[in-house]
């Protein structure tokens, strides 16, 4: 007696109707290596150290170097090439040309500090207080992302979370930059970083 | 009526196992991870075009998932699923735009028609390996596009946000990469007897 649960493989299966069903019926892929060894070991890795015994360090030094990277990532409009769709100053006004005009500079923006955050960005140099940290900014981040795949946002809401966006990719560019300056230098002031952050 | 558009990320997850993985509990963000490891994968590849890009965008999200999952709240009946999507879109698209090579679109191909395809399929698209194959060779963005709409059913406004573009990028590159689609589907249709 057939299974009535299941349908009746006698029949052919049901062609697809439209591109939404046909891309339905793709099957799901595997990837080509078990992630879970990998992300167990780094999930311990992220997870908060003790501090380390204080040590003795030139505070003028990576004071200075910190200050440097997070200038220059504050500053990226005035010294960074600018799209040619992308005005040198944005105001919001009432038309929707404007407002579209606003969001695509602030999209080039954010885009620029992710390029620059994904050269900057390196997890061999990160540790205990400064991965907290950087995860921190990353959760920020992720929560301003949720808020932005709100359909019903205005676009003045949506400016304002974009604005929210950039400081926070500014944030983190900048500290990934300083962490990653003082440890070519064979530097590591976690604690002092994170609390300069 | 328009077509019903069910992700392959759409499952359930029970309350119980939810609470066990943010309060910390290893076995239970293992069971988590075994339940969308192939719909994060699949949805990378689909987006990345590449499968060891995939495989990062898998690590990646995971991780991310692990640091925010206390985050979750749950406001106003958002499942678990469509967050964690989120958070796979997000970083998949990311990748994108961090290549080497901008991702590439479909330029302007003559034809000013963005209106719903509402033409039969080809008969190629009900086979699988073909429609894959024909999918790898759409342009990155173009490509992403076509699956954030018709595969996991984003609105052309949440596919602009998304890919920090504009509705009228979205539009146009869903109407010319499914024209695109439909070239490569003919072409790859398979000989009747």
């Amino acid at each position: 007696m057939p299974d009535i649960r299941k349908p009746d493989s006698r029949l052919p299966p049901q062609e697809p109707r439209n591109w939404s069903e046909a891309f339905a019926a793709l099957p799901l892929e595997t990837p080509d290596r078990d992630a879970w060894p990998r992300l167990a070991t780094e999930i311990r890795a992220h997870r908060p150290t003790t501090r380390p015994a204080a040590r003795r360090h030139r505070r003028a030094t990576w004071l200075a170097l910190a200050a440097a990277v997070a200038l220059a990532v504050a500053m990226p409009l005035a010294w960074w090439p600018r799209d040619a769709a992308a005005p040198a100053t944005v105001a919001v006004q009432g038309t929707a040309a404007t407002d579209e005009t606003e969001l695509a500079a602030l999209y080039a923006q954010s885009a620029r500090l992710e390029s620059l955050l994904s050269q900057w960005r390196d997890e061999r140099v990160a540790t205990g207080p400064a991965a907290v940290l950087a995860g921190e900014y990353e959760t920020r981040l992720a929560g301003i992302d949720a808020a932005l795949s709100e359909p019903a946002l205005s676009a003045p809401q949506r400016a304002a979370l974009w604005r929210e966006r950039i400081d926070a990719l500014q944030r983190l560019t900048a500290f990934h930059g300083s962490q990653r300056l003082l440890a070519a230098q064979g530097e590591r002031y976690d604690g002092q970083l994170v609390a300069v952050y | 009526m328009p077509p019903v558009r069910t992700s392959s990320f759409a499952i359930e997850v029970p309350a119980a196992l939810l609470a066990r993985a943010r309060a910390g509990q290893a076995e239970a963000f293992e069971q988590l991870y075994r339940r969308f490891e192939r719909p994060v994968f699949t949805l990378a590849l689909r987006l990345c075009g590449d499968r060891d890009e995939a495989q990062d965008v898998l690590q990646e999200t995971m991780l991310k998932l692990f640091r925010q999952i206390g985050s979750f709240r749950g406001d106003g009946g958002s499942p678990f699923w469509g967050w964690l999507r989120q958070i796979a879109v997000n970083e998949a698209l990311m990748k994108l735009r961090r290549g080497r090579s901008q991702a590439p679109e479909i330029e302007a191909d003559g034809e000013s028609r963005f209106g719903e395809d509402l033409a039969p399929l080809p008969p190629a698209a009900a086979d699988a390996a073909l429609l894959q194959r024909a999918l790898r060779q759409l342009p990155a963005n173009t490509r992403s596009v076509l699956w954030l709409y018709h595969a996991e059913g984003y609105t052309h406004d949440e596919i602009a946000a998304l890919m920090q573009r504009t509705p009228s990028f979205s539009k146009s590159q869903l109407a010319r990469g499914t024209r695109r689609l439909r070239a490569l589907l003919q072409i790859e249709e398979p000989a009747h007897a």
